[in-house]
């Protein structure tokens, strides 16, 4: 699995983990039952604090991707297709969410912001 | 039971030029604490307290479970001083006979592997080493005691960048045995980034703020405004002509009016404005 964080981007480091290491769950990449380099040699690695890696692997095992097992660190759970979707589509509300809340600081009505939605939209068209 | 292997409680130290009034803190195992803080904060009061190294006006300072500077506590803690850890004549290669029988948990191969790890040269004197590998010798002899718990202060400061990020691998190092516990001052907020989880902000021999190091960014943001403040909840005021900023509690932000530009708050924006804030310096 690979991970690499940047460190002069504005999404938090464990942010950026937990997105990579989904990426992998998703992909197929990391199979099921396969365990996450652990906390502390994961942290190590990338030169980052233990608490940033927690926090991303916490997230994922809200998520439902992994399962913390005493004695053995975080276990990559089977991904099943619904749980696929419903993550997909909850990194989709995360992303809304978070393009909310710059609108808010941009002082963005929601008219505005579904406008600017649709212009995004209609680019990638 | 809360597994602390660490604990200060109501400490109060007074000092002619400095005190610290009323400090409560405790060390999780297994945890990385930043402490930071202006000079003067009282970082390294804390710091010497839990060595034992000066005696509280009042309040408790216990280590492992033991009074803080009882040979039980100090066994098991490596420290990294501003000072050096050995005589300035002694030859660095001599280090190891003459300290080990100082440590019960001296491990004679691992010093001189972290000798060569950090590239300490070995052939010379104590007193002639730079700074940064003055630094890294202590921080060898703080790890050879094979220690529980390692406190540093201001490890980093005056270090070239490739040694900060030498020290920072051998913390992580250090932190991969998940019993063990680190507790650091510092004035490089890189270092807290890349290396604590919780984070407490002395000022005025107080503390000022105390939290996991992520939660920061979900607690605080900067405001910034030109004209007349607003009358909303503003911590540590700070203007420039008719530019004006401070630090608010991002739960805040909704009070503000439309001219004012909220932004994310750095670690330094945090240590900066509660400092001005709690010394009064803010109008």
């Amino acid at each position: 699995m690979r991970v690499v964080v940047s460190t002069a981007s504005a999404t938090p480091i464990y942010e950026q983990i937990k997105t990579q290491v989904r990426s992998s769950i998703l992909s197929g990449e990391v199979q099921p039952g396969q365990t996450l380099p652990s906390l502390r040699q994961f942290a190590a690695d990338l030169r980052v604090s233990v608490i940033t890696v927690t926090r991303a692997y916490n997230d994922l095992a809200a998520e439902g991707l992994v399962h913390s097992e005493h004695g053995r660190g975080f276990v990559v759970l089977e991904v099943e297709p619904t749980l696929a979707s419903a993550t997909l589509k909850a990194r989709v509300d995360d992303a809304l969410r978070e393009a909310l809340i710059a609108a808010r600081h941009a002082r963005m009505s929601l008219i505005d912001t579904q406008n600017r939605l649709e212009e995004i939209w209609s680019e990638n068209d | 039971m809360t597994d602390h292997v660490a604990k200060i409680t109501d400490l109060r130290v007074r000092r002619p030029d400095f005190e610290v009034d009323g400090v409560s803190l405790t060390l999780s195992r297994g945890s990385v604490v930043g402490l930071v803080g202006p000079n003067g904060a009282g970082k390294t009061t804390i710091i010497r307290a839990l060595l034992g190294l000066l005696i509280p006006e009042s309040g408790g300072v216990e280590v492992f479970g033991h009074p803080a500077g009882a040979p039980q506590a100090l066994a098991r803690t490596g420290i990294v001083l501003d000072q050096p850890t050995a005589a300035p004549e002694w030859r660095v290669s001599s280090l190891g006979p003459r300290l080990a029988p100082f440590y019960p948990r001296w491990n004679r191969e691992r010093f001189g592997e972290l000798l060569d790890r950090l590239s300490v040269p070995s052939d010379q004197r104590v007193g002639e080493l730079s700074r940064g590998q003055g630094v890294k010798l202590s921080l060898a002899v703080a790890l050879a005691q094979s220690p529980e718990l390692l406190i540093l202060d201001e490890p980093s400061s005056g270090l070239d960048p490739a040694s900060r990020r030498d020290i920072g691998d051998l913390i992580r190092d250090f932190m991969l045995d998940p019993t063990h516990t680190v507790l650091f001052s510092t004035h490089i907020t890189t270092d807290l980034d890349s290396l604590a989880d919780e984070l407490v902000v002395l000022v005025d021999g107080r503390i000022a703020y105390e939290g996991a190091l992520p939660d920061v960014a979900e607690e605080f943001a900067m405001a910034r405004g030109a004209g007349p403040a607003p009358t909303a909840p503003l911590i540590g005021l700070e203007r420039s002509g008719e530019q004006w900023s401070a630090l608010i509690r991002l739960s805040d932000s909704a009070a503000f009016g439309q001219e004012v530009v909220i932004d994310p708050a750095s670690i330094d924006d945090i240590i900066i404005h509660l400092g001005s804030e709690q010394q009064g310096v803010s109008v």
